[in-house]
């Protein structure tokens, strides 16, 4: 018996684009080639990089030469970290409070051994306070790393703002978009981005694969030795199907963003409307007026997020909840805990997070079973 | 040999329609999975059965990178648990009850031995962990039931579920579920019952599950390398230690000690003295630290106080008990006259015969046949 399921947990990695696996299986097929080979099958290889290269600086306001894809956001976030402080003078890194662990684990090591850090603060909210940066940046902040949007609140962040300040202050601004891509508009030059680092797959592209993105001006050194690849800032031989996978992506993004976030802004309504008229009790966390359109962040007081999860997983409703350890149990999400909620109220926090394709009906039909379910184990705490 | 054959075993009705069994899914069951080959057969089992099975890790611990032993809940069992629900197609999670687990579990067995006693931490992680927030979440999954890979069996034949033996006299764990909650034992099945270890094994082997050939797991859990004096000694704060002196029964001092947590009752070795003929551990007092020690023939008590009690198959006694009584994990039941008081709790308990070495802080628990009547905590013991 095959179960119908809904699938709201976009924000961890999104149905791949029909577009997309077409190009990568076409890739397959028909460039067996390494772009490094100057024969006809590695230059079919090279067209195919050097266009996805375009289409992705199309996609995000950029330079086509400043990108440089690498294999992930998390290896971009590294990139971009340990090349800063291997390049400036008593570097000082500030990183939110609510960065992904592939910025947050990184400044701590760099901690560890010694250069300046300081970890900025977020509200109840998850919002963050530019005053504390015009302070931090007085004591000589040289690199400032913040999301564009929040994968556990969808909280936006003014990154144009933030980049104003850095850049007075003469330091650099990196910012990990990896949330914020084909959900919101990300205009690298037009924000005042010096480092933008990517992956694609919450938006619809492939798996494994990201892009740094520098500004004019700017270096990028490579993590690891051992190949010329990505002009030296990524060896190691290119994964030409998924980077056609990237392109079509890109191109996607870019004929439709509009009506994406339209379809996303229209589920959000939907999917928050359901669950308020059904749920007597519910509590919508982060900031809702800058908030990405396809995340909802919510607390049912007196429901286990985990059990609740569960529970949902068994119904066919694939949600999010905290991070997993290694083991697979489920630790309270960092970002909810520097919003300073305490360990049980942060337990409670569920993440729901769409695409432009989620099935309208099936959301409203979702919100109702959710509710159904909140029910059940509020009625069973009673119980016990 | 399939658990089907054990009549007592026979799982609870599911569906009221017997037409529609076939296509039905039956009943949702939560199989907590260690990662053992146990646990690993019971979720075949009701798989292979037609339930909508569902397994569960409970997460108690967390052991730190380096340590690699061969008990359960380390990351490696979870794995292995995982792996295992892979090959039969379940849902597994892991749960996490860390927190439970330190104050019911952890911090219980420490203060067990800080006060002199012998702590069973089994048996307290099955009364608070597996057999209640366990068994809560699994009704919150929307289960009917709990199953666990424990060798004893429900008899369900009966008006009111009643807890039986495991078959495998070797591997029966009866002992370890005195303290179930009564209206519980509806809630939960036991398929490996009726079964013997080896059986197990062979249908672990016929399903080819990963863990098939997995080596028990012997130590306490939660002790890494197995050496739980000192884990306690780790545990306790320097001014919790007990030291004290080691006494005979006449009051003949023989030496002295650097803490009670280190000595059970019955116990021959690491005294650190030297005397004419072997000396046992007869009785620790918490409040001196004195340790009393004597030959063989003082460690015969003629009966024991147990508290806490829980009863399985009836509210209270009706009257003076016959039974047997089992005072230890690796022992059997002996026959004994069991009466309780106006609260049931406390339980007075009569040896036919006198029993050697009565463990304050272990089990005792009430057998009539196969049945498991009750049990309670060992209070203290009776000349």
């Amino acid at each position: 018996m095959v179960q119908r399921r809904l699938y709201l947990d976009w924000n961890a990695t999104a149905p791949v684009l029909p577009q997309v696996r077409q190009a990568v299986v076409r890739a397959f097929e028909e460039a067996p080639g390494n772009a490094s080979s100057i024969h006809r099958e590695g230059q079919a290889a090279r067209a195919i990089i050097e266009r996805a290269r375009r289409s992705v600086a199309r996609a995000v306001g950029a330079p086509a030469q400043a990108v440089v894809f690498s294999g992930g956001a998390t290896e971009s976030n590294n990139q971009v970290l340990h090349h800063h402080v291997a390049t400036t003078d008593e570097p000082f890194v500030i990183c939110s409070a609510v960065e992904h662990p592939s910025v947050i684990e990184v400044v701590d090591k760099l901690d560890g051994q010694g250069v300046g850090t300081a970890r900025w603060p977020v509200d109840e909210q998850g919002r963050l306070d530019l005053q504390w940066l015009d302070d931090q940046l007085a004591q000589g902040a040289t690199l400032v790393s913040v999301m564009w949007a929040n994968n556990e609140m969808g909280n936006i962040f003014d990154v144009a703002a933030i980049a104003e300040k850095v850049h007075q202050a003469g330091a650099l601004l990196h910012v990990d978009g990896t949330q914020a891509l084909g959900r919101i508009d990300v205009d690298f030059q037009a924000a005042g981005v010096d480092y933008l680092t990517l992956s694609f797959h919450k938006m619809g592209g492939p798996k494994g694969v990201g892009a740094t993105i520098v500004r004019e001006g700017l270096k990028v050194s490579a993590l690891m030795a051992g190949g010329h690849q990505e002009r030296g800032r990524r060896p190691g031989t290119e994964n030409v199907p998924i980077i056609a996978g990237v392109d079509a992506a890109a191109t996607e993004l870019v004929k439709n963003l509009p009506d994406w976030q339209l379809a996303l802004t229209k589920r959000k309504e939907l999917f928050v409307d359901t669950l308020r008229s059904a749920v007597p009790q519910l509590e919508l966390r982060g900031a809702p007026e800058h908030q990405l359109p396809n995340t909802v962040n919510v607390a049912f007081p007196g429901v286990d997020g985990e059990d609740l999860l569960l529970a949902l997983d068994l119904e066919g409703i694939s949600a999010s909840s905290g991070s997993a350890c290694t083991a697979g149990s489920l630790e309270p999400s960092h970002v909810i805990l520097a919003m300073g909620f305490e360990e049980k109220r942060a337990r409670e926090s569920l993440r729901f997070s769409f695409g432009p394709t989620t099935p309208l009906d099936e959301l409203g039909h979702g919100a109702q079973r959710i509710a159904e379910l909140v029910g059940r184990l509020r009625r069973l705490e009673a119980e016990i | 040999m399939t658990a089907g054959t054990c009549p007592v075993d026979a799982r609870p009705p599911t569906l009221e329609d017997g037409e529609e069994i076939a296509d039905a899914v039956r009943d949702r069951v939560v199989v907590a999975m260690s990662g053992g080959v146990d646990s690993s057969v019971t979720a075949g089992i009701l798989a292979e059965e037609g339930y909508d099975a569902v397994g569960i890790s409970m997460r108690l611990y967390s052991t730190p990178q380096d340590s690699y032993t061969k008990s359960c809940c380390s990351p490696d069992d979870l794995f292995d648990a995982r792996a295992v629900a892979d090959s039969l197609s379940i849902p597994f999670y892991v749960a996490n009850y860390e927190d439970e687990f330190q104050k019911r579990v952890i911090s219980y067995f420490i203060e067990e031995y800080r006060r002199g006693r012998t702590p069973n931490p089994c048996v307290a992680c099955n009364d608070h962990l597996k057999f209640d927030i366990l068994l809560k979440r699994s009704l919150a999954l929307g289960a009917k039931y709990l199953a666990t890979g424990h060798f004893a069996r429900i008899d369900r034949s009966g008006d009111e579920p009643r807890l039986l033996r495991g078959v495998d006299r070797g591997k029966d764990q009866s002992y370890f579920l005195f303290g179930l909650p009564r209206q519980a034992l509806g809630r939960i099945m036991f398929p490996l019952g009726g079964m013997t270890k080896e059986q197990v094994r062979e249908i672990a082997h016929q399903m080819g599950l990963e863990t098939a050939d997995k080596p028990e797991s012997q130590e306490i859990c939660f002790v890494g390398g197995g050496d739980y004096k000192q884990f306690v000694a780790d545990a306790l704060a320097k001014r919790e230690h007990t030291p004290g002196k080691i006494v005979t029964e006449s009051g003949e001092i023989l030496g002295e000690h650097d803490g009670i947590h280190n000595f059970t009752v019955g116990q021959r070795r690491g005294l650190g003295i030297s005397y004419h003929k072997a000396l046992y551990v007869k009785a620790i007092r918490p409040d001196d630290g004195t340790v009393v020690v004597g030959g063989n023939e003082v460690l015969m008590d003629r009966g024991l106080v147990a508290e806490r009690c829980n009863w399985l198959s009836f509210d209270r006694p009706a009257g003076p008990l016959e039974c047997s009584v089992k005072i230890r994990y690796a022992g059997e039941p002996v026959p004994a006259l069991v009466t309780v008081g106006d609260d049931a709790r406390t339980a007075f308990v009569e040896f036919e015969e006198p029993q050697r070495a009565v463990t304050p802080g272990q089990a005792a628990v009430f057998y009539r046949g196969e049945e498991v009547l009750g049990g309670g905590w060992i209070e203290e013991s009776r000349k």
